[in-house]
């Protein structure tokens, strides 16, 4: 017997069903129409009315034109970005590209890769301020942003912002705000992987426990106390759940800055549409998923182990140990808005970043040193003139022992002062100066 | 559109596939067999209680298909059944090797092989497995070390489509106490299913199919679905099954038998009541109820509970002389222990037939 009946014409297949292989003969099989995963034709975003180039508006929240006053609301998408799995095709890079075809603008001088508008040859880099950019085809092999955190600051408030942040603090050098050109804010959409897992963290552990005893002096025969640590094994489990948790998908920005004006509002993240890029600068991601996620779990699994120290009742631990087990991993790669600026000072080249969520600033800042060295002194000075009066009474008349004393502390204290004063510009130099 | 072939009547006289066959039927259990006319008129191989009758049967004109051979020759059953019979120690005098070997009857009893074609549409919800990356990390010494692991997980998804397939023997069940065969004789390797023919066939009984082929197309109906839905999986390349809907016309349909092997024999026991013994012509195993003899036991324990009266007696005996003579008092006092552990012994026999009939099934 064979199967040579006609398969019957009445039926069809039920909609938006397409015909897929089948792997028998005499079997028709259709599934649901997938969904299109390559990049869409590209668009150029010109006004509809007089044929001006549009782009995104923050404050109207769409498309606008500039020149005739268009307003397109950008069609709201879906709330979230699609959580996805770590499918062994997913870790392997999906090789799609972006949802509008971008140029692909590679920086000479600090090496970052733009995604600018389309006609957009050149450009001042804004994390470094240079010009010197060449064309470079973009990477085909990239994933494409799941989600975008479109702007909520408008650029005009973002040059109030930095120029306040700018002014502020005492150890920078006098006419920096009004030196310093930060006028040229571009707004960048910076790439985020944002991961999500339940970790299932199990502990052993070696616990002591302070136990006062009694015991007999043989000395003076007296009952005495003292404090003892009785050590016992312990054990037990926590369960953390990490829900987006960011980690940069770009290498080319300042860590330090970028983690400085965290976190951003992850629940304004709508679907990917190129209109919120329209416009606008974006940035593709050049730390590849599997070594983001290993970024990842790197937090997270610090995250189980803080839940499972944080069950020891006790100071003394030793012999820590502790499984982690992953579960329900989810990953997203979404755009999240910063204003970039770089300004040059003395020679040198200085970020700043701007929250372009919540506003918030940070980064680099020059040091008038000087003046850090002058504070030092002056927290060294007192305690190193009172010891130095206090050292040769004491030796030549056997005073002076209180001054010394004094002295001594005073000098400890401006030591530990100046270290931290030290600390903090330095930080302020690399890239932490931050205000809200 | 359903096809059922109708059974047609095949009377006493008539001879059935050329071979010489004849329908009969037993008087007391109604178990009709196809048999050689010197059967007629001996006693019914299934019940052991009715003898066999010309009789009409309903059945199809086709003969069968397949059949699967007699791997177990008739010298070979005293072995097969020592093991069966020895398991019973306080058997009835009927169930004895000997007895149970020399009623044997071999039988080919019948199942519907049913060919066919299913066309139609499908609609499916299949799951395709797909593989992600999982980790457990370990913390020892300060120093994390990371285990990458792979887990499969099922993604569900809507499938659709036409097909026109065709099977062939598909097997549905021809006899209404179908599962009670295969209880007693266990399953048969399908894979030694060789062509039925005139010399396969010789020398055994053939049970007649009892449910027609309108009564059992309901069952080879869903096995052909069963098929169908497995082939349209298959052609989806799913691995998993949640939800499959066809709805298809069944073409072409024809119905012959798949025949299988069987020793019946039966045996008595003390009450007078048949009990049926099933050996599987292909595997060998042996299927029934075994009842053990309670008048045996009752006799046994007669005889047991008899000596430990006489031993009572002597030692009491002894005891009444050992007033006397002392030493002789205490052979007496062992013996009176003798005796009670006599008198102990003798409720085992009496009770083990009641306790090993039962643990047999209330029914075959």
């Amino acid at each position: 017997m064979n199967a040579s009946d006609p398969l019957p014409h009445a039926w069809q297949p039920p909609p938006d069903f397409v015909a897929v292989a089948s792997a028998l003969e005499g079997v028709t099989v259709f599934a649901p129409r997938p969904v299109e995963t390559a990049a869409p034709a590209p668009r150029t975003y010109r006004c509809p009315q007089c044929g001006a180039a549009t782009e995104f508006n923050v404050a109207a929240g769409g498309i606008a034109c500039e020149h005739c006053g268009y307003r397109a609301q950008t069609e709201a998408g879906a709330p979230h970005a699609e959580h996805l799995e770590f499918t062994l095709e997913a870790l392997a890079a999906g090789a799609q590209g972006w949802g509008v075809t971008r140029r692909q603008l590679h920086c000479e001088a600090c090496g970052a890769d733009l995604a600018l508008a389309e006609g957009a040859l050149t450009a001042t880099c804004p994390f470094c301020a240079s010009s010197q950019v060449n064309v470079r085809a973009a990477a085909g092999d990239s994933v494409r942003p799941g989600g975008v955190a479109p702007f909520s600051v408008v650029p005009e408030a973002v040059r109030a912002k930095a120029h306040t942040w700018l002014g502020s603090g005492w150890f920078h050098p006098a006419g920096l705000a009004a030196s310093a050109r930060l006028d040229s804010f571009v707004g960048v959409y910076l790439p985020f992987w944002l991961f999500g897992a339940h970790l299932t963290a199990g502990w052993k552990a070696e616990v002591g426990h302070e136990e006062t005893e009694s015991y007999l002096d043989t000395r003076d025969m007296k009952r005495k106390t003292r404090q003892v640590v009785r050590w016992r094994w312990e054990s037990g489990q926590a369960g953390v759940d990490v829900i987006n948790l960011p980690i940069a998908g770009s290498s080319r920005v300042n860590s330090s800055v970028l983690s400085d004006i965290l976190p951003f509002d992850l629940g304004a993240i709508q679907a990917f549409s190129p209109d919120f890029l329209a416009g606008w600068q974006a940035q593709g991601y050049d730390v590849p998923l599997p070594k983001a996620w290993e970024e990842g779990k790197a937090h997270m699994r610090e995250q189980a182990q803080g839940a499972c120290r944080a069950q020891i009742r006790s100071g003394h631990v030793r012999n820590f140990h502790m499984t982690v087990d992953f579960g329900d991993e989810t990953w997203r790669y979404v755009l999240l808005p910063v204003y970039v600026s770089a300004y040059r000072f003395d020679g040198k080249i200085f970020q700043v970043m701007v929250n372009g969520q919540t506003g918030a600033v940070a980064g680099q800042k020059p040091v008038a040193w000087a003046k850090v060295w002058a504070a030092i002194a002056l927290m060294l000075a007192p305690g190193l003139l009172l010891s130095l009066i206090g050292l040769p009474l004491l030796l030549a008349a056997g005073l002076g022992l209180v001054p010394l004393g004094i002295g001594v502390v005073l000098f400890v204290a401006g030591l530990v002062g100046s270290f931290i004063l030290y600390t903090r510009v330095a930080q302020n130099e690399r890239g932490v100066a931050r205000s809200e | 559109m359903t096809t059922a072939p109708i059974a047609i009547s095949i009377e006493s006289e008539g001879s059935v596939w050329g071979l010489g066959l004849q329908p009969a039927g037993c008087d007391v259990c109604a178990r009709g067999f196809l048999v050689p006319a010197e059967r007629v008129g001996q006693r019914c191989p299934a019940c052991g209680r009715g003898t066999l009758g010309p009789q009409p049967a309903l059945m199809r004109p086709e003969p069968p298909e397949l059949v699967v051979a007699f791997r177990k020759r008739p010298e070979d059953l005293p072995d097969l059944l020592r093991p069966f019979v020895n398991a019973v120690w306080l058997r009835p005098d009927d169930l004895a090797v000997e007895k149970l070997a020399q009623r044997a009857v071999p039988v080919l009893w019948p199942m519907w092989l049913v060919d066919g074609k299913v066309v139609g549409a499908w609609e499916a919800e299949l799951g395709f497995d797909y593989q992600v990356e999982s980790a457990r990390e370990s913390l020892a010494g300060g120093q994390w070390r990371s285990e990458k692991m792979l887990e499969t997980r099922i993604r569900w998804e809507p499938r659709a489509g036409q097909l026109a397939r065709a099977y062939d023997n598909v097997a549905t069940p021809a006899l209404s106490d179908h599962e009670r065969w295969l209880r007693l004789g266990g399953s048969y390797p399908d894979t030694e299913a060789q062509a039925a023919s005139a010399e396969s066939l010789h020398g055994a009984l053939l049970v007649i199919p009892e449910v027609l082929p309108e009564a059992a197309w309901s069952l080879a109906k869903a096995q052909l679905d069963e098929r169908a839905a497995s082939d349209c999986q298959a052609a989806a390349g799913a691995q998993h099954v949640r939800r499959i809907g066809l709805r298809a016309d069944y073409r072409d349909t024809r119905w012959t038998q798949l025949l299988l092997p069987a020793y019946l024999t039966t045996y008595t026991d003390d009450e007078g009541r048949v009990h049926p013994v099933l050996v599987n012509g292909a595997t060998g195993r042996i299927g029934g109820r075994r009842f053990a003899s309670q008048s045996k036991g009752l006799r046994l324990a007669g005889l047991v509970g008899l000596g430990a009266v006489l031993a009572l007696m002597v030692g009491l005996v002894l005891l009444a002389i050992g007033a006397l003579l002392p030493p002789v008092a205490l052979l007496g006092g062992l013996i009176l222990v003798a005796a009670l552990g006599l008198g102990l012994a003798a409720l085992w026999p009496a009770l083990w037939p009641w306790q090993w009939n039962r643990g047999q099934p209330r029914s075959e």
